[in-house]
């Protein structure tokens, strides 16, 4: 019975159709409004912090993500890492992609998000399949790529305190993965451009090389997983429990 | 409770019956389906796009394959289906499925042969981009195959409006120039520009807001000039490209045009050849001045010999012949640019006038046919040289313009019938001069120094004609059959001027700038005037209606102005100081006169961001009188009126205050501006008119506070998801007092409101409707008159089937209850594939009858015309573009 059942095991797994669906795809960064606050009276109050945030609008110009993909599954990562000590690289690299790794799972259609929250480690599990509202009516052609709108369905940034996130990405069937920048995956192609508020990821190009296969990390964790949902409902908890730890009662 | 008998009536046979029967209705069934390569093996990641055979292209539902290549998906068994499959590792394959009669979906893949290894995707850059004082509109987001021309794509850009007239404004401000990479296009005609420009040479359009040639002086002031600049296609660099063009009824009317333009990178040549009767202008009266336009800081060129405008509405014919030429040589340092044009129009003008004098509301009704020729020729070569230290400006113009008419008029009034024949022959040449350099003598300081010579030569003779005698008061007579007057008049000006500008920097948010100009204006005028008898001796009319006068003038103008402008704030205050000998003398005459004036000016302008801005400005100028205002003797300037000149004229005063408001919002899809103008003439020249049936004598004089005019122009539009709207709101109200035998109030309003409204729907007609009303009113003491006019144009345009586009207008137009004007225009066009070639049919006029009737009002005269038009034509139009 045991060798019927490696006999089986095996004979289902050459059933399977190896693809060379492997390789990567880099995402630009782009505002597509100022992320500074642009108020008069604070740009004439505030020069300095004004000209720091128009630093920070020219730094998130010039961020680019990677996905690199293999075996159905994907990482999302920044392609340069910063050297961060100044506050402003620091906002701008979290403001596009927050201090997470990503990982998602085709098959089973599940991102995880890594991430040190106000000083816990969390494991945000998120199910791709119901988290998009597909409208075929609405197309855009970019670069001859026939591509349909989505709108995300939930709310909430993880990585911000705003109520309501407004995200909606354009995908092409023509390249058929179902792969995207962060935890945006999951839609029937390739995400090629992703609206997330004011910052815009467009993926400029797509390879099928093992160029960034050194960027690929299996989820191994032993932290619970929690979904989207109670994150965004006990985030400020996780926040004032860290303060309380921090000022130490 | 129906259904309720209904059920229970049935037997149990029939009840399952009905059940599977409305089971059936539903026809919603859930299917699986499975995905296999050719070697059977299971497919995952697939991406399956289902639609419904009959409307294939209308996807209804996208699915991935899971990790057993597995998929399920709900279909309506009434219909047959195609699942497109996608997957990177296999062909993309259709496959036709009929719930009816298969029960099993199995789609199967056969393996691509070349695998990708690398796919680059370039994004579009957002259609709109502002940065400082340039508006970027990528045009690859607006242009749309049936676009031929700028024009056309001109004006689908938010905030750019075209008149009919090629004046071309954004945010209500005048566009002054047309630039191609940055080089001026036939020295900046944006007219020439917009009807000749392939629409689908340009790659990106840029409005450059306080835009200035010179790079020195870019940081010393602030132009308030808006130039466009359009960047070309890469392809369209080098070669040659342009367009020909032929149209023609096969009987009375056609069109020959042809356009070459190469735009290299240390030459650009071009030329527009155009030859019709269709009643379509080259060339416009703001491409002229564009033309006199240098881009000197010192000096401008007032005078060209424009040709006159011509329209299809106006004149019984027509004929336009232009050939224009634009070439250009970059050097390292410096450019030379060659213009030159050619235009001959001739004109038959064919009209019936009822004029009414609202002074004694004598009325004359006029037969009128007018023929005119005129021929314009003009040069203009410049030189351009420009280091980070220096940069220098030479330019020379010339040109000749010889205007010919002939008119013949039957006129009709309480004071006898007449008729009266007009001929006119005139030359006028020009010629001018500008040198000019602009130098950087620190950081902090530039000097821009020159000299401008200026020449004219006018010479006029015309002659009047009649079968009985006419201004019988002003003028001798002798009883005969035939009647003539003859004026000859020969005018000479010269000018030159040396000036010079001292621009410096405090830092760099305050300027200062102290200039000083030197002029000297001289004028001999030499007119002479007879009664063209078979007795020589009576022919002359004596030294008062002769008159041979210098007009000399002296100007020394010093001016101080200080610029501020840091963050959202710009400022520019300073005055003139007008000093001015001017002295004239004519046989009987002779006024010697000092005038001094000071001339104070303001402009201040906030902006709230880069969209809201708020400006106002106050201005005084002063005007001197021209040498035709003081020339003291009597002029015949028609049949029925005489003209005399003022000696004692002095100067007029002119106060200028304006308040603007505009707000440009691209991503909230809206425009708004407003400008508001009060003006008040402190002293200002009028008229004293007499009247002596339909005859006027006028000579100029002097008022104080006789005129207050505000003018208001309003404009807002909103961009909808599948369509667009707007309206202009224009007010004009003016109260002068003018001098019609006594002192008259006279109180004018003008209102003209045009909303508009135009669908935007992919794939479908895209309409407009623009309705308008145009109220005149016109108080002359207790006296007030209203003429309106109504109307509306509705527009309809549609591409369709690739190849093919038909618009159609209709113009409607109304005075009061009359009907005034009515037409209907209309094109049909085929492209072929590689759209090079365009046929068309044109319709012009289609349903007009030939007449088109106006109604104008001045303070002094109701005058309703209608006149013969060009009339009906449709026309085989052939273009190529290349």
């Amino acid at each position: 019975m045991k060798k019927l059942l490696i006999l089986l095991v095996f004979v289902s797994q050459l059933a399977f159709c190896q693809t060379n669906t492997d390789g990567f795809v880099i995402y630009k960064v782009s505002l597509t409004e100022g992320y500074g606050y642009y108020d008069e009276e604070y740009i004439r109050d505030y020069p300095d912090i004004y000209a720091e945030s128009l630093k920070t609008d020219s730094l998130i110009n010039g961020i680019e993500l990677g996905v690199v993909f293999k075996n159905h599954k994907s990482n999302s990562f920044r392609l340069k890492e910063y050297q961060v000590g100044a506050n402003k690289e620091f906002s701008a690299l979290n403001k596009v992609s927050g201090q997470a790794d990503y990982y998602y799972n085709a098959q089973t259609k599940t991102s995880n998000i890594l991430v040190k929250y106000w000083l816990q480690d969390l494991n945000i599990e998120i199910k791709t399949t119901d988290n998009w509202d597909i409208d075929l009516s609405k197309t855009k052609i970019i670069d001859g790529y026939k591509c349909y709108y989505a709108q995300y369905k939930p709310s909430g940034l993880w990585w911000e305190f705003s109520e309501k996130e407004d995200a909606n990405a354009w995908f092409t069937t023509q390249i058929p993965l179902s792969y995207g920048p962060l935890h945006y995956n999951g839609l029937p192609g390739l995400i090629i451009e992703l609206n997330v508020e004011n910052v815009r990821y467009t993926a400029e190009k797509i390879g099928f090389t093992k160029t960034y296969d050194n960027r690929i990390k299996p989820l191994k964790t032993t932290i619970k997983p929690i979904t989207g949902a109670e994150f965004i409902k006990n985030r400020f908890d996780y926040r004032q429990q860290a303060k309380r730890i921090s000022i130490g009662n | 409770m129906s259904f309720y008998f209904l059920l229970k009536g049935m037997k149990i046979t029939q009840l399952i019956f009905f059940f599977l029967f409305c089971n059936l209705c539903v026809a919603q069934t859930q299917y699986q389906g499975n995905v296999l390569s050719t070697n059977g093996e299971l497919v995952e990641g697939v991406v399956i796009s289902v639609s419904k055979s009959q409307t294939a292209n209308t996807i209804e539902q996208l699915l991935v394959s899971d990790h057993k290549g597995a998929f399920l998906v709900e279909l309506d068994t009434l219909y047959s289906y195609k699942f497109k499959t996608q997957h990177l590792s296999f062909n993309d394959s259709v496959f036709d499925f009929n719930p009816q009669k298969q029960n099993k979906i199995q789609l199967v893949l056969a393996p691509a042969k070349n695998s990708l290894k690398e796919i680059v995707i370039t994004h579009e850059r957002p259609k709109v981009k502002i940065k400082n004082d340039t508006t970027s509109f990528n045009i690859l987001k607006f242009i749309d195959p049936s676009d031929r021309k700028l024009k056309d794509l001109v004006e689908k850009l938010p905030g750019l409006t075209i008149q009919d007239d090629g004046v071309l404004y954004f945010k209500g401000k005048v566009v002054s120039k047309l630039l191609v990479e940055n080089q001026e296009f036939f020295g900046g005609s944006t007219k020439l520009g917009l009807d000749n420009i392939p629409a689908d040479a340009i790659e990106k359009l840029e409005i450059i807001a306080n835009y200035s040639k010179s790079k020195i002086l870019k940081n010393s002031r602030r132009t308030n000039d808006q130039v466009i600049n359009l960047i070309l296609k890469e392809d369209k660099k080098n070669i040659v490209f342009g367009n020909a063009e032929a149209a023609t009824d096969f009987n009375e009317f056609y069109k020959l045009h042809a356009a070459l333009f190469q735009f290299k990178k240390k030459q650009q040549n071009n030329a527009i050849l155009d030859v019709n009767n269709i009643a379509e202008n080259g060339i416009s009266i703001s491409d002229t001045s564009t033309f006199l336009n240098v881009n000197s800081t010192l000096f401008n060129v007032v005078d060209v010999p424009v040709n006159y405008m011509i329209n299809d509405t106006d004149f019984s014919e027509v004929k336009n012949q232009l050939a224009t030429v634009n070439l250009k040589r970059t050097k390292t340092n410096s450019t030379w640019d060659f213009l030159s044009y050619y235009n001959k129009v001739s004109t038959t003008e064919e009209e019936k006038e009822r004029l009414e004098n609202l002074e004694n509301f004598s009325v004359e009704n006029r037969f009128m046919l007018k023929e005119k020729t005129s021929d314009a020729l003009f040069f203009r070569l410049k030189n351009d040289m420009f280091t980070s230290k220096k940069e220098r400006l030479f330019s020379f113009h010339f040109s000749v313009k010889e205007p010919e008419m002939t008119e013949s008029i039957i006129s009709e009034s309480d004071f006898g019938n007449k008729n009266i024949n007009t001929s006119n022959d005139e030359t006028i040449i020009n010629s001018s001069v500008i040198f000019e350099e602009t130098k950087r003598i620190n950081k902090a300081s530039n000097l821009v120094y020159g000299g401008n010579l200026d020449y004219k030569k006018d010479k006029n003779d015309l002659n009047l004609s009649s079968d009985l005698i006419f201004l019988e008061d002003q003028i001798n007579w002798l009883n005969q059959d035939a009647y003539r007057v003859g004026h000859k008049e020969n005018v000479e000006k010269a000018k030159a001027i040396a000036a010079a500008q001292y621009y410096y920097t405090i830092n760099k948010h305050h300027v200062l700038l102290f200039s000083l100009s030197l002029g000297y204006d001289y004028e001999n005028a030499v007119n002479n005037q007879a009664q063209i008898l078979d007795d020589n001796s009576q022919n002359s009319f004596g030294d008062s209606f002769n008159s041979d006068a210098q007009l000399n003038t002296v100007k020394i103008v010093p001016q101080f102005s200080y610029s501020y402008f840091k963050n959202q704030w710009e400022a520019n205050f300073g005055a003139k100081l007008n000093m001015v000998d001017w002295r004239f003398k004519n046989a009987i005459t002779k006024n010697n006169n000092f005038i001094t004036a000071f001339n104070p000016f303001l402009y201040l302008q906030y902006a709230v961001n880069d969209k809201k801005r708020f400006s106002i400005s106050y201005n005084k100028q002063i005007n001197l009188p021209y040498r035709s205002q003081v020339d003291n003797y009597t002029q015949i300037s028609s049949y029925n009126s005489i003209f005399k000149g003022n000696i004692d004229l002095e100067k007029a005063i002119t106060h200028t205050f304006s308040l603007s408001y505009s707000d440009y919002n691209i991503p909230k899809k809206y425009s708004w501006y407003s400008n508001n103008t009060l003006e008040i003439n402190e002293k200002g020249f009028s008229s004293d008119y007499i009247f002596d049936g339909i005859n006027s004598f006028s000579t100029p004089i002097l008022i104080d506070n006789q005129r207050i005019n505000f003018s208001t122009r309003n404009s807002f539009f909103y961009l909808f998801k599948n369509f667009e709207t707007g309206v202009d709101v224009n007010l004009s109200k003016t109260k002068q007092n003018l001098i019609i035998n006594d002192l008259q109030e006279i109180i004018s309003d003008k209102l003209s409101v045009f909303p508009n409204i135009k669908t935007t729907f992919k794939n479908l007609p895209e309409l407009s409707f623009s309705p308008y009303l145009k109220v005149y009113q016109q108080k002359n003491n207790d006296i007030k008159s209203v003429t309106r006019n109504i109307g509306y144009k509705f527009k309809i345009q549609h591409s369709f089937l690739k190849q093919y586009y038909a618009n159609m207008s209709y113009i409607h137009s109304k005075f009061e209850s009359q009907k005034a004007f009515n037409t209907l225009d209309f094109e049909l066009r085929f492209t072929n594939k590689i759209k090079s070639l365009d046929f068309s049919v044109v319709g012009t006029n289609v349903f007009s009858s030939k007449v088109n009737l106006n109604i104008y009002q001045s303070p002094l005269s109701l005058i309703e015309t209608s006149k013969i038009t060009l009339g009906r034509r449709i026309l085989l139009k052939l273009n190529y573009n290349f």
